[in-house]
């Protein structure tokens, strides 16, 4: 079961990024009693916004376009589920990434590294004209009356599906 | 961009950026602080605690300033954001291992005088 896509277009500037925290912010008030709402929201932003900063950096390289976002819940298991789509002209080799570690901050380059840290799951499709990134983040509920969370399984984990390091 | 400057006593400068740093002002705030570093100032304390927003560029910038000032024989001071999400990323990079990081503006600027009087007195010597 799923809730419907929330989608939006910005163009690819980095004076639109600012434009995402309201839908990431009401896709997630659609989940009841999540986990550390305010943490959640903001490292969902922060991945979805360093995704986008990368497209207009390494995709579009200056060209104007859009990005496209469509972001939905799943409730089993309860997901966020991210897509991205971009016309850029210029694609990324994934498989020639390397993380940088996080364990040290550096000048440069740490956006990715971010994304992976902060989804559970990020999977891209290079085609010129037609890329698309699809991130997963699972979300935890809290029980009902207390602070816990209801399933303690559905816990953050590091998994990359398509990234090979 | 909307960031406080101020001039401390001996030389330091304290930075208060009191909007996102992201990629979209990330130029602006180098720009600012480059300011400083081409007059000679070599020593900042970088107050993030009114600061909302920090993606990857943002820190990019911290750590570019930082190696500017020590290789020119200063450092670099943060305060920790009072916005608990962007702290943690911060401890998730690893920030606190690089730089030294307080919890008040006042703590940084103390702590960065005191060294600064400390390097004044042994030149003087």
């Amino acid at each position: 079961m799923s809730d419907e896509w929330v989608q939006i277009r910005i163009p690819a500037t980095y004076q639109s990024l600012k434009s995402l925290e309201q839908p990431v912010e009401g896709v997630l008030a659609g989940v009841e009693a999540l986990a550390e709402p305010e943490s959640t929201a903001y490292n969902v932003l922060l991945a979805l916004h360093e995704l986008c900063t990368n497209i207009i950096r390494h995709a579009y390289v200056g060209e104007p376009g859009w990005i496209a976002i469509a972001m939905r819940i799943e409730r089993q298991p309860l997901q966020l589920r991210i897509s991205v789509l971009d016309q850029g002209s210029h694609t990324f080799d994934l498989n020639q990434w390397l993380a940088p570690h996080l364990s040290e901050p550096s000048s440069g380059g740490m956006g990715l590294g971010l994304i992976t840290q902060l989804m559970d799951e990020v999977h891209y499709q290079p085609c010129a004209g037609d890329n698309r990134w699809h991130l997963v983040k699972t979300l935890t509920c809290l029980a009902p009356n207390t602070s816990h969370p209801i399933d303690s399984t559905l816990t953050t984990s590091a998994t990359t599906g398509s990234l090979r390091k | 961009m909307n960031i406080t400057i101020y001039e401390e006593q001996q030389g330091l400068v304290v930075v208060a950026p009191l909007e996102r740093l992201d990629a979209f002002v990330a130029q602006d705030f180098r720009e600012r602080v480059g300011e400083y570093l081409d007059t000679g100032v070599s020593n900042f304390v970088i107050d993030l605690s009114d600061t909302p927003f920090l993606d990857s560029a943002g820190m990019a910038i911290l750590v570019s300033v930082m190696k500017r000032c020590r290789q020119a024989g200063g450092d670099v001071s943060l305060v920790w954001p009072k916005h608990e999400p962007v702290k943690r990323i911060l401890q998730l990079t690893r920030f606190d291992r690089v730089f030294d990081v307080y919890e008040t503006r006042k703590e940084a600027v103390d702590a960065m005088l005191v060294t600064l009087g400390g390097q004044r007195e042994r030149t003087a010597l």
